[in-house]
């Protein structure tokens, strides 16, 4: 599946990695994912807060799934500006991470495969916190702490859709 | 100077330093806690303090309305009927009702929203919505059609799929005078948001909010302070050498 939050327009000042259309043709392949919406109940948003420090702003997000993967865009701020991130779920387990969009001016060394591979096999464990440690980088500390909140919202999504909250 | 001329001089600028003290030492400490406080959070809209400020939009707020909901931008903020929206937009297309929600038109995006201004989704090319927008407007009870600056499209408020149409004929929403009531209520939250009280304390505490002023006010006090420190150490001094010569 994938969810999408409200992007924000790309600025001149944006690298954009991936598009996000060609971050869903990759993550499904030739097989159609379905698209479908997830409505953000009181409990979901309370756990949604809880992991990003405040409440989504949306009250649906569009989707896409197929053969039990699920796959996410989402975006949180990591210093002043959203850093856009593509997530896919098998398992209730992080497959892949990718960051699409990077608009901020430092940290963008979270793009590096050494970085987003660290999130490979992570769960959601207690607390909502991921099951493994993910190291940081130095000077980029705001957008690996945007990144880590991004993929334990995967993983709770994912949690939400399995167990029947789409629609 | 004699120990009684000390007296009254460090008496003197004692009591009027101590004034100021206490108002920065108050001022100080609150704003050492200004987070616990919330003070960020606490907005102040009193004309006179806004206006000191020079507080206000830039520019007239453009407005449009649907069944008596007003959609509104004030510089960047958006208002729905009388809730700020989370977000900014530079510009604003349209306002329409469809399928018992309300869709509003940005340059970049579409916004779902409840009659009470929750925001139900944010529609942008991304999750498939035309490039370009230009106009919104309503095709029927269901339908609500945007133009773009590759055609027009046509979609429900379920997002079941845009459908390209050629040449509609519908009416496009357009911008309307805000009612003097509605634009009052909104201006007041444009301006309670624009001034904090952290703001306006830090103001004070620095004295930025003396203009000119505060350099000599500030220096005034300053000389006050350092007549004071030394018309009492003056007076530690010739006591001690008088008591020293009683003994």
């Amino acid at each position: 599946m994938l969810l999408l939050i409200g992007l924000t327009p790309i600025c001149l000042a944006t690298t954009v990695y991936q598009t996000p259309e060609d971050f869903i043709s990759d993550v499904f392949g030739s097989e159609p994912a379905t698209s479908a919406k997830l409505w953000i109940d009181k409990a979901l948003q309370a756990e949604i807060s809880s992991i990003l420090g405040h409440e989504l702003g949306v009250l649906r997000l569009q989707y896409w799934a197929n053969s039990g993967r699920t796959a996410w865009i989402l975006e949180e701020i990591g210093k002043e500006l959203p850093i856009t991130g593509g997530f896919v779920v098998k398992d209730r387990k992080i497959e892949q991470v990718r960051v699409l969009i990077f608009r901020e001016t430092r940290g963008d060394e979270i793009h590096y495969p050494f970085f987003t591979d660290q999130f490979r096999g992570a769960g959601l464990g207690e607390n909502l916190n991921l099951s493994r440690h993910i190291d940081g980088i130095s000077g980029a500390t705001l957008s690996v702490n945007a990144m880590v909140k991004l993929a334990k919202l995967a993983l709770l999504f994912d949690r939400h859709v399995q167990s029947g909250g789409s629609q | 100077m004699n120990l009684e001329k000390f007296q009254v001089l460090h008496r003197l600028t004692g009591l009027t330093v101590i004034l100021f003290l206490l108002f920065f030492a108050t001022t100080g400490m609150l704003l050492n806690h200004s987070d616990q406080l919330h003070m960020d959070k606490r907005s102040l809209d009193y004309n006179w303090l806004l206006r000191l400020y020079s507080i206000g939009p830039s520019q007239s707020p453009l407005a449009y309305t649907v069944d008596d909901a007003w959609l509104a931008r004030i510089d960047d903020r958006l208002y729905f009927n009388e809730r700020e929206l989370p977000l900014r937009s530079e510009s604003l297309l349209g306002l329409v009702r469809s399928g018992g929600v309300y869709i509003a038109a940005l340059p970049d995006s579409l916004l779902l929203m409840t009659g009470e201004g929750e925001i139900i989704e944010k529609v942008t090319p991304v999750n498939g919505l035309p490039e370009g927008l230009q106009k919104l407007g309503k095709l029927d009870e269901e339908l609500f059609i945007i133009a773009t600056t590759n055609g027009f499209y046509a979609n429900n408020a379920e997002l079941d799929g845009w459908r390209e149409i050629s040449a509609p004929v519908t009416s496009w929403s357009m911008p309307e005078q805000l009612p003097a009531a509605k634009l009052r209520a909104i201006l007041s939250l444009y301006r309670g948001a624009g001034l904090t009280l952290e703001r306006v304390l830090l103001d004070l505490h620095s004295g930025r909010l003396l203009g000119r002023w505060k350099i000599i006010i500030v220096d005034v006090v300053a000389l006050l302070l350092i007549i004071s420190a030394l018309s009492g150490v003056s007076m530690w001094y010739k006591k001690k050498k008088y008591f020293a010569g009683l003994r």
